[in-house]
């Protein structure tokens, strides 16, 4: 039953990240003055994609690139699996397993490498020099992102007092999260929360950090080759990827905890949104794209020892 | 539903065939805060892959023609091509000289002519959202091939 009851939930919440790519879309056309599109227009572009049929060019590697949307999916199917979700008793997990929380970073990593190797399959210079500036975007993040998650999890056991061998548990998480009421009470992880909100345009991929995909210059990057369904498919896993992380950022460390199903749904979504508002449309709709060198800069040097900060105050 | 219509997600992709940049700025200021094109739907993408309508303008030169057909030939079906300014259509004052190939309805059929030099951002937005109804008729397979003329300022002709 329980199955049944996730699954419906990940229907939801894909239909969920479209509806915020729109309202995204809308509150950057009211920042800038604008009317903007209806709310759900990512959905109707989403539906649009699978209508269209073009041609392929002959360097393009399609073995490839089919692999890489079904690895994707699965990816986000896995980080999804291991995330809380509201539908059951209080924070109840589909998976859980000792060493989760490394699944769930594996599986972000995972659908980075899943634009590379698109773009790698592409064979077109622009996808080549969209899976090059991923790779570099790649590198220069998922340092601080897995300090941070090493830092959640020594800070989890220590609080409550679990055994070791649930060091890299998202249930260790959640204790701690069900002792303190929300995470962001104790001082560490209210700054690992600050330092993953800086990471957060970097890992879904959105300005001032879509430099990988930067229309303008290398026209869409990795995904330039791709058309139609193939395309409907990496749109659709652009937004399952950013609503993972908002959901990852809201369930594990701010979600109050309630009683009512209903209530925990609501606030499940909503909370998503407010994550990606801020990570997503605030940043998109107040600067411009870095290039590839500030950005990788800016992740090594900020949030990478900040995060270094943070391990080493978690092990004192 | 509207909500599943194809043809409320329009995402065009600019393509110059050597023109003066006059249209160029007039399609780019019917994407500004003050015409919107963006609240029906419209969306500037950077590769023709992406692309259902393809926003073409200048006289197709000599030496852009085989870029042009390569570019239309990679927007997917269903498509539709309007041509933005008077050079596009006509050739306009460059008709007849050595260095130009076009006009571009002589090398692929062309849905939506706007007229103008340049067209205003009105004139622009009527001439897209024609080629929606275009896509439409494409899709359900009624299309004839008509061409509808836009005026300037938007009207149709």
């Amino acid at each position: 039953m329980s199955i049944l009851y996730w699954l419906l939930w990940i229907l939801l919440l894909f239909v969920w990240a479209l509806l915020v790519g729109g309202i995204d879309r809308k509150i950057v056309a009211h920042l800038q003055g604008r009317y903007g599109p209806p709310f759900w227009q990512n959905i109707t572009d989403f539906v649009k994609l699978f209508y269209k049929r073009g041609k392929v060019a002959s360097r393009t590697a399609l073995v490839v690139i089919d692999v890489a949307l079904v690895i994707g999916v699965a990816a986000a199917v896995l980080a999804l699996s291991v995330l809380p979700f509201p539908m059951g008793s209080g924070d109840s997990q589909l998976l859980s397993a000792s060493g989760d929380l490394i699944i769930f970073a594996y599986a972000f990593a995972l659908m980075a490498m899943v634009y590379v190797l698109i773009g790698f399959g592409g064979k077109s210079p622009y996808t080549l020099v969209g899976a090059s500036r991923e790779i570099s975007m790649l590198l220069s993040y998922e340092i601080p992102f897995i300090l941070l998650i090493v830092a959640m999890g020594y800070r989890a056991v220590f609080i409550t007092g679990l055994p070791v061998e649930s060091i890299f548990s998202m249930s260790a998480l959640l204790a701690a999260k069900s002792q303190l009421g929300t995470l962001l009470m104790d001082p560490i992880f209210l700054g690992i929360f600050l330092v993953l909100l800086v990471l957060g345009p970097a890992v879904v991929g959105s300005v001032p950090f879509d430099i990988p995909e930067a229309e303008t210059e290398i026209v869409d990057g990795y995904g330039a080759e791709l058309h139609g369904p193939r395309l409907g498919v990496l749109f659709g896993l652009k937004h399952i990827k950013l609503i993972t992380y908002s959901y990852f950022l809201w369930m594990v460390f701010v979600s109050p905890l309630t009683g009512s199903v209903l209530l925990n749904v609501l606030s499940a979504l909503l909370g998503s949104l407010l994550v990606a508002i801020v990570i997503n449309t605030i940043p998109r709709a107040v600067s411009g794209r870095f290039r590839i060198d500030q950005g990788a800069k800016f992740y090594l040097l900020g949030p990478g020892l900040a995060s270094l900060l943070l391990l080493l105050l978690t092990l004192v | 539903m509207s909500i599943f219509k194809p043809e409320k997600s329009l995402w065009i992709y600019h393509l110059n065939t050597g023109s003066c940049n006059g249209c160029d700025i007039e399609i780019l200021a019917a994407l500004t805060p003050k015409y919107d094109a963006e609240r029906f739907g419209v969306k500037l993408v950077g590769s023709p892959r992406h692309a259902d309508i393809i926003v073409a303008t200048g006289p197709v030169t000599a030496v852009a023609k085989e870029s042009v057909l390569r570019v239309i030939d990679q927007v997917p079906e269903p498509k539709a091509i309007v041509v933005t300014g008077v050079c596009g259509i006509t050739g306009g004052v460059f008709r007849g000289g050595y260095s130009i190939a076009g006009p571009l309805d002589t090398l692929v059929p062309v849905d939506v002519y706007v007229f103008g030099c340049p067209p205003k951002p009105e004139g622009i937005m009527v001439g897209i959202l024609k080629a929606a109804e275009v896509l439409e008729l494409k899709r359900k397979g009624m299309y004839q091939k008509d061409v509808v003329r836009i005026s300037e300022t938007g009207g149709v002709l």
